[in-house]
């Protein structure tokens, strides 16, 4: 029963992500399988976290499971007409040759590995006592956190002002499963590993129309140790990972919109954009660098559809803020006061903390060499789109600079902070800088040799 | 150079480079290795089978709730630690994952831990000592396992 309850859990959260998703779809152009599927699995699941917070402050137990259940179910119809009125799910197999149809295989090998690696591993530290332990506890409650949870000054440490977007998601699957199971719930991890890996196939392949450099790019992320299982990521249940493939199918849907007149890929961005801050609230920083992205993307023309591009995600943020100021939630340990004397007085840190970000991220047995290939995709992107380098370069190196200050005013020992938490931020960015690979790999630098292959649809 | 060539070496140049990524992290594939001894930790990554792991004893997790459902509700529990036990370390964050919502106070300084285990009475319900010699004479309540035993001051 706890099996079949999982899988409901799974089919529900996936049918709110692409009922919203299809629902949202904008344009005369079709929807890839992939983009469908990764965009279904990591919006459902930010659908799915607010509507328990949402419903939990009236409902709770039964009553609140079938009404989301019953919403889900709603917007999986919602999108099921959307596709009886004629918008196409095509695959993107089109133009592509057998060879690269069958390369794609290679793409099971990956999410397969996932799975096996999140039932090996066991949920460790943030991801079981931050993130897991929120779902226990709502669980536990009825569906939903009581305030004295927000604050528990007791609990302090275990930031109880995080978002709740991976938490609820698995408490979906607890109420469906009717029990806290800490093995079943670990299905959550290959799945979101699977969205990230598809979104960033159609990323490559909206971008490029090139199904085999797609693939490719696509297999790259298992291949750089923090990425895949080394160190603490997806699979012991912390948040970075998913918040990297939303920042992804943010950066790469405002991109096609804006380079390969994808016209939902605007909506979908914006989408994205809106739920990044409901992950983490590293997430804010991600929804400033999309946002300055957006900003460059749109120009000065455009300022007001910039303008509502950038008030979702702000809402959200603003939402999850006001809610942790009227519970008082408590205070969590972390940042001296940011004023110009404590800034004065920690300036010298800064030469440490560029160093420490330099050092790791040239540290081949966390990133492999990914790092080093980064600077050189962006001047060969550059050479031929200077507009795209400099996006992307913002997109990449804008993270890194927001995350200095928060190293500047750490209440935390410096060492500690940096050792503790750098490499995760930087996992937020990872598959941003995949792209970027991705991208310089299937734009040659001159004309295209006569025998290649003609771009799929969207390009 | 003709247009011909210059792509195809373009293309050999990043599929080189794609392969120098996976080259340089083959080696390690498959076989993590984390800051912490993962050995700490259960086999199905459970709480419950941490838990087994770290305190040495069968099905901790489901006994220690019932024991800490037996306490007057509400009220604190302190848990003192050693700090330079990895095993302490796991098994003090359980411990208010499990008490939840009663509040858990962890304290991994022995000093500090002294002074509030002598004036604990009115302010616990209840002091643990993880991986920690507690004082001499402490009237233990509860134990599970070798490493982890309850002073509790009244219970239901």
């Amino acid at each position: 029963m706890r099996i079949a309850g999982c899988l409901v859990a799974v089919v529900t959260l996936f049918l709110a992500g692409g009922g919203f998703t299809l629902a949202c779809w904008r344009g005369t152009r079709s929807i890839l399988l992939a983009e469908l599927l990764g965009l279904g699995w990591m919006v459902g699941a930010g659908i799915v976290s607010l509507l328990l917070v949402l419903g939990g402050l009236a409902f709770s137990g039964p009553v609140l499971l079938c009404g989301v259940t019953a919403l889900c179910l709603l917007l999986g119809l919602v999108g099921a007409r959307k596709i009886q009125r004629g918008l196409r799910v095509e695959i993107g197999y089109a133009d592509a040759r057998p060879w690269e149809k069958w390369l794609g295989l290679l793409l099971l090998f990956p999410i397969f590995y996932i799975g096996y690696a999140s039932f090996r591993d066991a949920m460790v530290f943030d991801g079981l006592i931050n993130w897991e332990a929120k779902a226990r506890h709502a669980f536990l409650a009825g569906g939903s956190l009581p305030a004295s949870y927000f604050t528990d000054a007791t609990r302090a440490a275990y930031h109880p002002r995080y978002p709740l977007y991976l938490p609820f998601s698995e408490l979906w699957i607890y109420l469906w499963a009717g029990d806290c199971d800490q093995t079943l719930v670990k299905i959550l991890f290959p799945i979101f590993y699977a969205a990230a890996i598809l979104l960033l196939w159609s990323s490559v392949v909206r971008l490029t129309g090139r199904v085999w450099a797609a693939t490719l790019t696509s297999l790259l992320p298992i291949a750089v140790p923090l990425m895949a299982d080394h160190g603490f990521g997806l699979v012991q249940g912390y948040a970075d990972f998913p918040l990297a493939a939303m920042y992804l199918a943010g950066i790469g849907a405002l991109l096609a919109w804006r380079l390969k007149g994808l016209e939902a890929g605007w909506g979908v961005a914006v989408i994205c954009a809106a739920l990044l801050p409901w992950i983490k609230q590293d997430g804010i920083l991600l929804l400033a660098s999309l946002l300055a992205v957006a900003a460059l993307v749109h120009g000065s023309s455009q300022w007001r559809r910039f303008v509502i591009f950038a008030l979702p995600g702000i809402a959200i943020a603003l939402f999850w803020r006001l809610a942790m100021h009227w519970v008082h939630a408590a205070g969590e340990p972390g940042f001296q006061p940011v004023t110009a004397g404590t800034l004065a007085q920690n300036l010298p840190r800064f030469g440490t903390i560029v160093r420490f970000m330099g050092d790791r991220l040239s540290t081949p047995r966390i990133w492999s060499l990914l790092w080093y290939w980064v600077p050189v995709a962006l001047i060969s992107l550059g050479w031929r789109q200077r507009r795209l380098a400099l996006w992307l370069s913002v997109a990449v190196f804008l993270p890194l600079v927001l995350d200095i200050p928060a190293y500047l005013f750490t209440a935390l020992d410096l060492q500690f902070h940096l050792n503790t938490s750098f490499d995760r931020l930087a996992l937020q960015i990872s598959l941003v800088t995949v792209l970027c690979l991705g991208l310089a790999l299937a734009r040659p630098p001159s004309a295209e040799p006569p025998h290649s292959a003609q771009p799929a649809e969207g390009t | 150079m003709s247009t011909k060539a210059k792509f195809h070496l373009y293309r050999l140049f990043w599929l080189g480079a794609f392969a120098t990524i996976v080259a340089v992290s083959a080696p390690t594939f498959g076989r993590p290795k984390s800051a912490v001894a993962l050995e700490d930790f259960g086999r199905d990554g459970s709480v419950n089978s941490t838990l087994d792991q770290t305190l040495g004893e069968e099905k901790c997790a489901e006994r220690i709730t019932t024991w800490l459902e037996g306490l007057p509700p509400g009220r604190a529990i302190l848990l003192v630690a050693d700090a330079n036990n990895n095993r302490a370390g796991v098994t003090a964050d359980l411990i208010p994952y499990l008490a939840w919502p009663r509040p858990v106070i962890v304290s991994y300084d022995p000093q500090k831990a002294g002074r509030e285990f002598a004036g604990a009475r009115g302010r616990y319900c209840a002091v643990g000592f993880c991986y920690f010699m507690p004082p001499q004479g402490a009237p233990m309540s509860k134990s599970f396992g070798p490493a982890l035993s309850f002073v509790a001051f009244d219970s239901q």
